[in-house]
């Protein structure tokens, strides 16, 4: 009975890639499937070094150059220039060919959002919620609206701990880094082994036929005997206690929906599953960022989910690979002094997210090359990075800085650095603005304001989206 | 009470019988109870009386009877074509409740009259009995359009649990014999972590019911499909680490298929391992045929995933159940059947199944737990053993502590961020984990004494600082430590250890770097030496410390007694206060008096940057006086204006406007009077401005510079308010601090009665019902009879009627 239901009889309106054709025949780029990379590091982005070239840095002293610290930026109007005429910093190098098609936000705020080196749900949310997910973050508020797919969102992260002992092992099974929530009370686990994404995401494609077959007819089989199961109980509640187990009972329905629409998508899955290599069980920080990346850019193409939270690193981790034997959190506390390869500590902040950016890089030009309307993948597809504790190690929530890579359908001004008054200052902006602007590019009705709002901001407006940054 | 063996393993009884008892009864069940016959009363579970029934039954007749005329006289010139206060208007109201505006409007004039919120005070108030009328008119044309659904449906929450009377309840004039409806309920998290299933193993489960109320309800436990999915990957991950312990090693796809009898007893082992009972034979049956089913379609160990994942996912492993499977008593109740006494016991006071509890797990096998007595008797027991006897290590009853922490609501002082500039500023060690352990310190000593709990707990000024909870413990640390520190080799010990544990580094430590650990490590001890030669020189007793797990605590120096006026001191730095190992210790009776005083419940009831006066006004009306607080209308602006230059208090003033004052009258008087405490728990007495007039909340340095040099002025703080609606006139009346309202208050009828309600609702795990109302009145009766005794009440609630009967 379940291999019938799975293989043929549930029938959706479009799978994701039909809704793609039939979009691309119409030419109308409202029609496009959209989708999120949100790539949220720890210990924060530094933001001095994300200020083009050319550009008063607000973010260093006037005098000095020294990095001014949390609290300090220089006051100053807004910034609002296009990236053309400006030279990308060093770090972003490896976004230059991006550079019309990427915009650096900086100086947003979510000071209220606090935590241990993290803002954890808080950075996602916009609620002070470091550890417990108390409302739904906005990468899963994406995805609800977005995924047409079996998954709503998919996140990988190198593992569930932020602050971990020495000796930190990237982790090998389902995580729970404390960053996204469905809704309140629901976290959405990660999975931290990129073999294991693998097999979950891309299993139809690399098992044999009769493997896929096997293991749906188990799935059926579970389903069928717990529907069984269910009835058993069922037949004698009342109808209150009905209702609540009919939710119960349902949910093994849309198990059988979500098999079914894998089953659907096999052909998408064989087509665009990435090839497991040797690098999929590396321990190696690095391998373990680009296998991430790998399985995600993949997984959006093939349609599996439009929305992919990624955690790079957490405080544990060394990038050994680059020559880093500090931990990620003693780079954050090192500074102007060096760290045990000699180089100071913003150098080596630095060296890690230009990792970050390279992968992003890779991405983008992968999105960049599938045609998508009358453009690509990547103009419907935006890639955001950011920290979950803002711009700096410690208490960097008042300058929050977000790089933006790829485009939302034409409703986001790309290509633009913008910087917006100090906390406080007229003219501020939170994350939250931020968040609103991503919702309503994504075609999601918002309300005027997103999470709970910072009331030392009482005379700043905390409403709608960021008005530089959509288009119309 | 029969108890079946069907584990076959003599040697070891468990229970496991009572699922196979509940199937058989429930059969009957299914017949008998109908929800139909619940439902003739309303959700408050009292019956409609037959007098409103009959008249309204015309309808919209009635309405222009009775309703109009009474809406005319006390509603329409505010709420009619001239005035909408509050955007209400009420003029065109009629009896149709045809759709959801009208409705929702019918409800809110519902709430509004039922609590007394309209006409405003200084209206002219209506007859009662008029309002009374309306009151039931609207309820029955609630049930007459079926639109009493979603009324109902929102009462169930804690957050209404006082929208039942209270002043009914405790009347003594209701005799409808006390029963809680047949039930499942969803484990808690916690029943889920006890289970252990290993390591980076999550609770599925959580919670929809508000973190201010308590929280494990039955009618409000779900699963639902994000649920399931997390138990899929908890399953996962399980059968992962089993296989790599080489659990199932028999069961690889290259072996051959194991036979009935291999597979027989992994499923009543696996069946143990994830329901917590033994498998019944036909149990065993059932799935051993899954299995075999699996294997043939799967192979071995798929097959065998595939199974066990059934388990985890069944029912039974996700719910309790308490259908009523005893005898039939006149009223049509149904007794529990001593199967589900014993869950219902193990899981009302622990959070794992009747067989890790010996004593209800002993008294079962012998055959006596079957009635109130027995149920008395066995709670009885369970309590004398171990109430108040909770260390960091072993609670064997959590369930008790866990109710205080939800009823008072100051385990959450940690969720409230003081950033760290204000903590410098405001010269503070915020050290809210140190505060939430001293108050359930107290909360065990007062649980221990067992003595006018209720009233003690609200108005006792002893409290535990920096301490194990146990002062002979204590003691004997404390002379212990003096004994260490003070020897004469006590820095040279530690040294010599220190050099000793470097050089057995496999990789040699660098001079430079042994001989700095080395130094820092002689540095902090002589620090000690001083700092104990010092507390001595002024007369103190030195603080040891409670440190590590030989001393279950993690308390290594004074720094967060800030909070309690107390001087701090870090690890390095010089003892300020006379610490006591014999405690608890009195603090000033004019500054403090009971767990509303408690720095920890103070901090949990506030913001990152101050007081919340509001949030504690409502506690103290919701959860002292029993009383109600609507809904936030939605139109509401709930910003507290900005202004430097005012207090709190007088930047709330603007809530005092007619619009806000209806509801906030029911809050502020109650939540201001704890502004003579800041947002960290100090007890304060002034507000001090600069000379610019902006209020200065800085403690530090330059604070006092700014006194010393005159550059400030200060107020006196007020923290005056009121009670009212205690039921009791020597207790209502204006307050001048919130110690005074705690003296008065927390030994009111009303605040016993209100404790009492909700430590109903923790244990039945509801709201109770008109219904409860003899239940509530003889658990107050024992409490009262057996000099304020907790045990007492608790042993009531638990071997009431609505703890033992379902219908």
């Amino acid at each position: 009975m379940m291999q019938g239901l799975a293989y043929g009889s549930a029938s959706f309106a479009f799978a994701p890639f039909m809704r793609s054709v039939q979009a691309h025949a119409a030419g109308n780029p409202e029609l496009m499937p959209k989708r999120f990379v949100f790539v949220v590091k720890s210990s924060g982005i530094e933001k001095f070094n994300l200020v083009p070239d050319g550009l008063e840095n607000h973010f260093l002293n006037a005098n000095t150059g020294e990095k001014l610290k949390n609290d300090e930026r220089r006051p100053g109007p807004l910034v609002d220039r296009s990236l053309s005429d400006l030279t990308l910093p060093e770090k972003l190098r490896s976004l230059e060919k991006f550079k019309e098609r990427m915009t650096v936000i900086q100086s947003l705020s979510g000071k209220t959002f606090k935590g241990n080196h993290t803002a954890g749900y808080g950075a996602l949310s916009c609620h002070n919620s470091e550890a417990v997910a108390i409302a739904p973050t906005v990468d899963c508020l994406l995805g609800q609206h977005l995924s047409t797919g079996p998954y709503d969102m998919f996140g990988m992260a190198m593992n569930g701990r932020l602050l971990e002992s020495p000796g930190m092992k990237p982790g090998d099974s389902y995580c729970y880094p404390n960053l996204s929530a469905a809704k309140e009370g629901m976290p959405v686990p990660y999975q931290a082994s990129p073999r294991k994404a693998l097999v979950e995401l891309f299993g139809a494609a690399i098992a044999k036929p009769d493997q896929i077959e096997r293991k749906l007819a188990l799935h059926g089989n579970l389903m069928d005997f717990l529907t069984e199961d269910a009835k058993r109980i069922e037949a004698k509640l009342s109808s209150e206690d009905k209702q609540r187990f009919d939710l119960y009972k349902e949910s093994f329905e849309s198990l059988r929906l979500k098999e079914a629409k894998k089953a659907q998508m096999l052909p998408q899955i064989k087509k665009h599953a990435p090839t497991a290599t040797p690098l999929y069980d590396s321990i190696n920080p690095t391998d373990r960022i680009a296998s991430h990346f790998e399985i995600a850019t993949s997984a959006l193409i093939a349609g599996l989910t439009n929305v992919i939270t990624l955690r790079p690193d957490t405080l544990g981790v060394k990038y050994t690979s680059l020559g880093i034997t500090d931990s990620v959190h003693h780079l954050g506390h090192l500074g102007q002094n060096p760290g045990l390869n000699g180089k100071n500590g913003f150098d080596n902040r630095r060296m890690v997210e230009e990792v970050h950016f390279e992968n992003i890089a890779k991405m983008a030009e992968q999105f960049g090359r599938i045609p998508e309307g009358d453009g690509t993948m990547l103009d419907n597809t935006l890639i955001v990075y950011m920290s979950c504790t803002g711009g700096d190690h410690h208490n960097g929530q008042t300058d929050w800085p977000f790089v933006l890579v790829g485009g939302m359908a034409n409703k986001l001004k790309m290509g633009r650095y913008i910087e917006y008054p100090k906390y406080q200052e007229k003219g501020h902006r939170t994350i939250g603005n931020l968040y609103l602007s991503l919702m309503q590019a994504a075609g999601m009705e918002t309300q005027d304001t997103f999470g709970q709002l910072d009331t030392d901001l009482a005379d700043n407006d905390l409403t709608g989206p960021l008005h530089e940054l959509m288009a119309s | 009470m029969e108890y079946q063996d069907h584990s076959k393993s003599p040697d070891k009884m468990r229970l496991h019988g009572w699922f196979v008892f509940c199937a058989a009864v429930l059969i009957v069940l299914a017949f008998n109870l109908t929800p139909g016959k619940a439902s003739e009363a309303d959700a408050t579970g009292k019956q409609a009386p037959d007098e409103a029934k009959a008249s309204v039954s015309d309808g919209s007749g009635r309405f222009d009877a009775l309703i109009k005329p009474y809406l005319e006289q006390h509603c329409i010139r505010c709420h009619g074509p001239e005035k909408q206060k509050g955007k209400v208007a009420l003029h065109h109201a009629s009896g149709a409740f045809g759709n959801k505006e009208e409705v929702d409007q019918w409800l809110s004039v519902l709430d509004m009259l039922s609590f007394g919120d309209m006409p405003p005070v200084k209206e002219k108030q209506p007859d009662p009995a008029e309002t009374a009328k309306v009151v039931e008119w609207i309820k029955l044309r609630l049930e007459e359009t079926g639109k009493a659904e979603a009324y109902q449906a929102k009462l169930i929450a804690p957050a209404y649990g006082n929208y039942v009377s209270h002043e009914e309840l405790f009347s003594g004039e209701i005799k409808t014999p006390p029963y809680s409806p047949a039930r499942f309920w969803r484990f808690s998290s916690n029943i889920f972590e006890a289970r252990s299933y290993g390591k980076g193993i999550r609770s599925p489960f959580t919670y929809v019911t508000s973190p201010s109320e308590i929280r494990d309800y039955s009618a409000m436990s779900g699963v639902d499909r994000s649920t399931v999915q997390m138990i899929l990957l908890n399953t996962e991950q399980w059968f992962e680490k089993r296989e790599e312990k080489g659990d199932f090693k028999d069961f690889s796809d290259d072996d051959p298929i194991p036979n009935d009898q291999t597979l027989k007893e992994l499923i009543q082992r696996e069946f143990k391992a994830i329901i917590r009972r033994a498998a019944t034979d036909e149990e065993t049956a059932r799935y051993v045929a899954f299995l075999n089913e699996n294997i043939a379609l799967g192979g071995n160990l798929d097959g065998l995933r595939t199974t066990l994942t059934a388990m985890f996912l069944s029912p039974e492993s996700i719910y309790r159940m308490e259908f009523g499977m005893g005898p039939v008593d006149e009223h049509g109740r149904r007794h529990l059947a001593p199967e589900e006494i014993a869950y219902a016991l193990a899981y009302a006071l622990t959070d794992q199944g009747p067989d890790d509890t010996a004593i209800i797990r002993d008294t079962f096998k012998q055959g006596t737990l079957n009635n109130r007595e027995d149920v008395a008797r066995v709670v009885q027991q369970l309590l004398d053993e171990n109430i108040g006897k909770d260390t960091p290590r072993k609670q064997p009853l959590p369930r008790i502590m866990r109710f205080f922490d939800e009823y008072f609501g100051f385990h959450r002082a940690n969720e409230v961020f003081k950033d760290n500039q204000r903590r410098r500023l405001e010269a503070i060690g915020w050290g809210p984990q140190g505060l939430i352990r001293d108050a359930r310190q107290v909360i065990q000593y007062r649980l221990r004494e067992d003595e006018d709990v209720i009233a003690r707990l609200l108005t006792g000024n002893e409290f535990y600082i920096a301490h194990n909870g146990d002062s002979d413990k204590a003691k004997k640390i404390y002379e212990e430590s003096i004994a260490e520190v003070l020897a004469a080799d006590y820095v040279e010990n530690l040294v010599t250890k220190k050099r000793e544990q470097l050089e057995k580094r496999e990789k040699p430590v660098k001079p430079e770097a042994f001989q700095r650990m080395v130094d820092d490590v002689r540095k902090k001890a002589e620090a000690s030496v001083r700092r104990y030669r010092q507390a001595i020189d002024d007369g103190f007793k030195p603080f040891p410390g409670f440190d590590g797990p030989r001393h279950g605590y993690h308390i290594v120096d004074l720094r967060y007694i800030g909070s309690y006026n107390l001087p701090p001191h870090t690890r390095g730095q010089l003892q300020k206060w006379a610490w006591e190992y014999e405690q608890p210790i009195e603090l000033p009776k004019d500054q403090r008096a009971g767990i509303l005083t408690h720095p920890a419940w103070l901090g949990a009831h506030s913001w990152n940057d101050g007081n919340d006066p509001i949030h504690r006004g409502i506690w103290v009306q919701k959860k002292l006086l029993a009383g109600v607080i609507h809904d936030v209308p939605p139109d509401v602006d709930a910003q507290v204006p900005v202004d430097p230059h005012k207090t709190l208090r007088e930047r709330m003033e603007f809530l005092r406007a007619e619009r806000c004052w209806n509801c906030h009258r029911k809050i502020n008087p109650l939540g201001e009077p704890f502004e003579m405490f800041d947002d960290f728990g100090r007890y304060r007495t002034h507000d001090y401005f600069d000379e610019d007039g902006l209020l200065v909340t800085r403690r530090d340095g330059t604070f006092e510079g700014m006194l010393k040099r005159g550059k400030l002025t200060k107020r006196p703080i007020d923290a005056s308010g009121e009670i009212k609606g205690s039921g009791d006139p020597s207790v209502d009346g204006e307050v001048e601090n919130a110690v005074e309202m705690m003296n008065r208050l927390g030994r009111s009828d009303r605040a016993r009665q209100s404790f009492i309600r909700h430590l109903f609702r923790y244990f039945m795990g509801r709201n109770e019902r008109l219904s409860d109302s003899i239940t509530l009145i003889e658990a107050e009766q024992a409490y009262l009879e057996n000099g304020g005794s907790f045990k007492a009440l608790v042993v009531s609630l638990l071997s009431s009627d609505s703890f033992l009967y379902r219908r």
